[in-house]
């Protein structure tokens, strides 16, 4: 503890003393300050992360995610030039004699078209920035990438990056650097997304024709995320193309999208309207209905999902801008059933069967934007995000002389209202500062059974159940605030230092964290950067889930009293270089350990209703291993190639008698390849291949009887015996190690008023029998007629084809 | 283009026909098992009788042709140690769980003695085990009070029992039942019945029993409440045991084991608890004190 607060007032110290450097230097000498939005020119989109830097002072900076720029440079004449992957790059020449606002469209540049490197063309490169473990996957590239029944998935694409596993077969579960999913902070637009699962999590919630990027941060986090141990995945969605209507959408094997954006004022107000919609129970309706009637009952039956995208923005002025976005999707699972008879003359039975299953999250988030100065940006949100899970079966019978009814419903979910205001200072090219604060109330809703049981009987009602059981709902505030800097500190050094401060306020209990961070970017000899991370992280609510198929009955609770937050601390160490203009390498190993993470205890199970802090238990995490990645973003071929070597333990006091133990997804070797090949602006061709080491599952190593005397043995002979299976370890076995290759094409033609495509492929093209679960089975010799217990291995999908139809104008 | 669509189509549908076309299988070798001895022994201070069961491990894809499940030895040497030296040598009973037996002529006594089991057999690795006696716990009273506990998650009123141990220093587990006794034809019979524990030092054990570890009270007077439906009865008590580490484990994993059996796939898997080298089971020691419940 004593050890913490040194390092807490360390952290303190430099970082205070780095700011105040940063204000001291920037005071030397008279500048001035150029600031401005960057654009698509044909869409109005800003851009993120775009360039601008100016070759004379040899001094540069990026866009922030809302597009804005700072760049402040002393009094001369300047040769800036503003740049993005993908665009044509503009350059200006101007003598800087007062501020000056520049807002630029940048144009994008055709496809196919083979860069060239230019000499004074900027562009940031890898090892420029203090960021590691960070990764964006261009929106265009996902969209690519072959998928299961062709329906294209942002996470599944987050799942092919080093670092990153999969769960189960299908699944789209993260588990990022020995993470487990509820670590990872999903934000749609800066709301938290609690439950990013579609069909029991073989899809995910963004549907990728309205989403415009995607990053993910697996390490050295910045100080103004927090929240989770493991990951930021931030997924922005498109702002609607604010200068003419433009419009997009397909028609898969098992969905169809429709997104439609355009100007409501042109180049003051845009909308962006995406949806989408699973038709399989709308297909198989007449053959449902035709299966009751051939049972005597009438009904229907059926499973479906659907997702709504909305965002609106508005451009008060180059100050003001005011965005509102919204998100809703749900999936549903139904069964309604009537029968009905009439027998003996007069007398009749009926009989109505319902059951209901429905889950989905709804956010919603509205930001302003206001620009106070041109070197400082803030924005302030206010989000909405709910998750809910509810259930119901009801069944009622009644007969001339009697009816009875049973009914059991189940709601569990998560409420958050959240504020937040962030700012952007760049008081020079030479210091970028970030800070901000906020705060969320979480509604923690544990689960609650409603259950009716009634029968009445010659007129009489007796109702043997009317109960609510479970538990009540829970709140809880969530406090944050942060300051980073990331600045240059000479030629060769450049860091990010920053502190995330948060707080937990549950009923009489607070949790206060304070979490230093720190990047550090050392340029060496041949432009090759090594870099440096440090990050301590909290986490206060986690997701009581089994590991297996992502079921929707996922529980979202915080800390409390007796469980305690999560903390880690991971440090990171790797080399970064771009190479030929084209190809960003990096090599970096990450050590992670974890404390108070969350488990179900052994026997317990999602299932039960007891307290569920009596059946969790906490313990400690340990991973650490080294990431390769090659990314080539830019011209006819692009893709990347991941290799991850890992290790991921955990340790329980009451799981496995204490001892450390492999974590489920402990996965030695994960490799992916993904690539993409552009014939022509016709024809285009994308492949990937993934190998990983089998997951660990716990299996009986043997099996024996356990005998347990009496209360009174010896003195009577009362005794009990029991079947046991004897685990040596905890995930003591490996399952086949999993192995897939996927390939699709696309045809594109342009027509005279729209482009469309026709996309055809195949999900696992070489049909391996990849492992899903294991179980025993029986396996009858049909020559010796004798059957024995053989374990067997379940997979799930064999090679699945696919074609789906898009279109744009 | 337009040639290619019907080609892909056709493809499709071709692959996509097969019989499992969602779930293929394949076998797959199970982990390796060794046959190993399998022994289970508890003996209280307070018996006269001391009894073994002694089985044998099979892999978990054997079916073994026993009508119990269990392959039971009985042609082994089953050996018990006071203090290093062989004091009691247990023969076969022919019964069934416990096949080795010795009666002693008094009871078991032993108090802070240190004692080791062994079985050997021709065909597998000995087992052994080791254990210290304990001493019977003290206990000052066991109070009920009616309708003193919480209401279940049902409604039902619930009775409680406030039972005064005092903790001697050191690492000390307990195991407690609550007993009726009824007495017909001047015979004792006695039942345990269900109770249960909010406090946060207890877990469920075997035969209903509730487990304490009492290290958050290390060395106090400590009152541990428990709960029950049953009401108060002249002939009620609780019998309280000093017991091993070893028992507290087995006796609490065992009966994880048990409740998250009939869960089959949704629970957590439970690694049941040994303390025998070279072999599975347990072999366990533990005094026990009885005290009668009064009505506050």
């Amino acid at each position: 503890m004593k050890q913490n607060n040194t390092l807490c007032r360390s952290a303190f110290l430099i970082l205070f003393s780095l700011l105040f450097l940063a204000t001291a230097n920037a005071q030397n000498k008279k500048k001035f300050t150029i600031s401005g939005y960057i654009e698509d020119a044909t869409s109005g989109e800003k851009l993120i992360s775009a360039n601008a830097y100016d070759l004379k002072s040899e001094n540069g900076t990026v866009s922030n995610i809302y597009g804005f720029y700072s760049i402040t440079l002393p009094t001369d004449s300047v040769f800036i030039t503003f740049s993005y992957i993908g665009y044509q790059s503009l350059e200006y020449r101007l003598s800087l004699d007062k501020d000056m606002v520049i807002n630029v469209k940048l144009e994008p540049e055709l496809s196919l078209q083979e860069i060239t490197v230019v000499a004074d063309k900027y562009e940031e490169k890898i090892e420029e920035t203090t960021r590691m473990s960070t990764v964006d996957i261009p929106i265009a590239q996902i969209k690519k990438i072959p998928a299961l029944f062709g329906e294209v998935d942002v996470l599944k694409a987050l799942q092919l990056l080093p670092g990153v596993q999969s769960g189960g077969e299908g699944q789209n579960g993260l588990y990022v650097r020995g993470g487990s999913p509820d670590q990872n902070l999903i934000l749609l637009d800066g709301v938290p997304v609690y439950n990013a699962s579609h069909l029991f999590g073989f899809f995910s919630v963004f549907n990728a024709d309205a989403v415009k990027d995607v990053k993910l941060t697996k390490g050295g986090f910045p100080a103004r995320y927090g929240g989770r141990l493991s990951s930021v995945i931030e997924i922005n969605m498109k702002e609607g193309n604010i200068n003419e209507w433009h419009g997009a959408g397909s028609i898969g094997l098992i969905a169809s999208k429709l997104t439609i954006e355009g100007p409501i004022k042109k180049d003051k107000t845009s909308i962006m309207l995406s949806a989408r919609r699973t038709y399989i129970d709308i297909l198989a309706r007449p053959l449902i209905k035709k299966s009751f009637e051939n049972n005597g009952s009438t009904g229907n039956a059926g499973y479906y999902f659907y997702d709504f995208n909305g965002k609106i923005n508005h451009k008060f002025s180059d100050k003001d801008r005011l965005y509102f976005s919204v998100y809703t999707g749900e999936d549903k699972f139904f069964v309604e059933e009537n029968y009905s008879e009439t027998f003996g003359g007069n007398n009749s039975y009926r009989d109505e069967l319902e059951v209901g299953l429905g889950w989905g999250n709804i956010t919603s988030a509205l930001r302003w934007n206001h620009l106070w100065t041109n070197k400082l940006f803030s924005n302030t949100t206010l989000t909405f995000s709910r998750y809910s899970f509810n259930t119901k079966i009801r069944n009622y019978s009644e007969s001339d002389s009697e009816s009875n009814e049973f009914s059991v419903g189940y709601l569990s979910g998560i409420d958050d209202f959240a504020a937040k205001i962030d700012f952007d200072y760049v008081p020079s090219p030479n210091h970028f500062i970030r800070f901000g604060a906020g705060v969320i109330n979480h509604t923690f809703k544990p689960g609650k059974f409603d259950v009716l049981f009634k029968d009445t009987d010659l007129g009489y009602t007796n109702v043997s159940i009317d109960t609510t059981l479970g538990q009540s709902n829970v709140n809880a505030q969530e406090f944050s605030a942060y300051v980073e800097d990331d600045m240059k500190l000479g030629d060769n050094l450049k860091l990010n230092a920053g502190l995330h401060l948060s707080a937990f306020k549950l009923k009489d209990k607070t949790y206060p964290s304070i979490q230093p961070r720190l990047n550090v970017r050392y340029m060496l000899p041949g432009n090759v950067a090594l870099k440096g991370s440090f990050a301590m992280m909290r986490q206060y609510v986690q997701l009581l889930t089994n590991e297996g198929i992502g079921l929707p009955t996922d529980l979202w609770l915080p800390s409390t009293k007796r469980v305690k937050p999560q903390d880690s601390w991971q440090l990171g160490l790797g080399l970064a270089k771009t190479f030929g203009g084209q190809y960003e390498v990096t090599l970096e190993g990450y050590y992670k350990e974890m404390t108070n993470l969350v488990a179900y205890k052994e026997g317990a199970s999602f299932i039960t209703l007891n307290n569920w802090e009596d059946d969790v238990t906490q313990g400690d995490g340990k991973s650490y291993g080294a990431e390769f990645f090659v990314q080539k973003k830019k011209g006819r071929l692009t893709g990347w190639v991941g290799y991850t070597l890992s290790w991921s333990w955990r340790t329980f006091p009451d799981i496995n008698l204490g001892e450390r133990y492999p974590f489920k997804y402990d996965r030695r070797h994960d490799l992916s390849i993904v690539a993409s090949y552009e014939f022509n602006d016709r024809i285009n061709i994308a492949g990937t291949w993934i190998y990983g080491t089998g997951n660990a599952v716990t299996l009986a190593n043997s099996q024996y009887e356990s005998v347990f005397p009496g209360v009174n043995f010896p003195q009577t002979s009362s005794s009990g015996t029991f079947n046991t299976d004897f685990y040596k370890n905890r995930n003591n076995f490996r399952m086949n190690a999993y192995h897939r290759m996927d390939i699709g094409i696309n045809f594109v033609k342009k027509k005279k008023r729209h482009t469309r495509t026709w996309s055809f492929g195949a999900y696992n093209t070489y049909n391996q029998n990849n492992p899903f679960f294991l179980f025993t089975g029986n396996e009858y010799n049909s020559s010796t007629g004798e059957s024995k217990t053989v374990l067997k291995q379940a997979s799930l999908f064999p090679i699945i084809p696919y074609f789906n139809y898009s279109f744009e104008f | 283009m337009k040639k290619l669509i019907p080609i892909f189509i056709s493809l499709f549908i071709c692959t996509s026909c097969g019989e499992d076309f969602f779930e293929t299988t394949l076998k797959i070798d199970p982990p390796p098992h060794e046959d190993q001895l399998v022994l289970h022994s508890f003996i209280k201070s307070s018996d006269s009788l001391v009894y073994v069961s002694l089985t044998k491990s099979t892999g978990i894809l054997e079916t073994n042709n026993s009508n119990s499940g269990a392959e039971y030895i009985n042609d082994a040497a089953v050996e018990l140690y006071e203090n290093g030296t062989l004091k009691y040598n247990l023969t076969p009973t022919g019964g069934e769980p416990f096949n080795y037996k010795v009666e002693l002529n008094d009871v078991f006594g032993g108090l802070g003695n240190s004692y080791e089991i062994k079985a050997s057999h021709d065909d597998l690795a000995t087992a052994s085990a080791e254990q210290k006696m304990l001493a019977a716990p003290e206990l000052t009273s066991a109070i009920f009070d009616e309708d003193g506990g919480l209401p279940s998650e049902y409604d039902y009123e619930s009775n409680a029992i406030d039972i005064l141990i005092n903790d001697p220093v050191g690492e000390n587990f307990y195991e407690i039942y609550l007993i009726f006794e009824d007495t017909i034809g001047g015979v004792v019979y006695s039942s345990e019945k269900s109770a249960e524990s909010l406090d946060i030092n207890t877990s469920e054990g075997l035969n209903r029993s509730i487990l304490v570890d009492a290290a958050s009270f290390d060395g106090e007077a400590y009152t541990l409440q428990i709960q029950t439906r049953f009401d108060w009865g002249e002939n009620m008590r609780v019998y309280v045991r000093a017991i091993s580490r070893d028992w507290f484990l087995y006796s609490k994993s065992l009966s994880d084991f048990r409740n998250s059996d009939d869960l089959e796939f949704f629970a957590e898997p439970v690694t049941v608890h040994t303390n025998i080298q070279n072999g599975l089971g347990v072999f366990a020691m533990g005094a026990e004190t009885r005290i009668r419940v009064d009505k506050e």
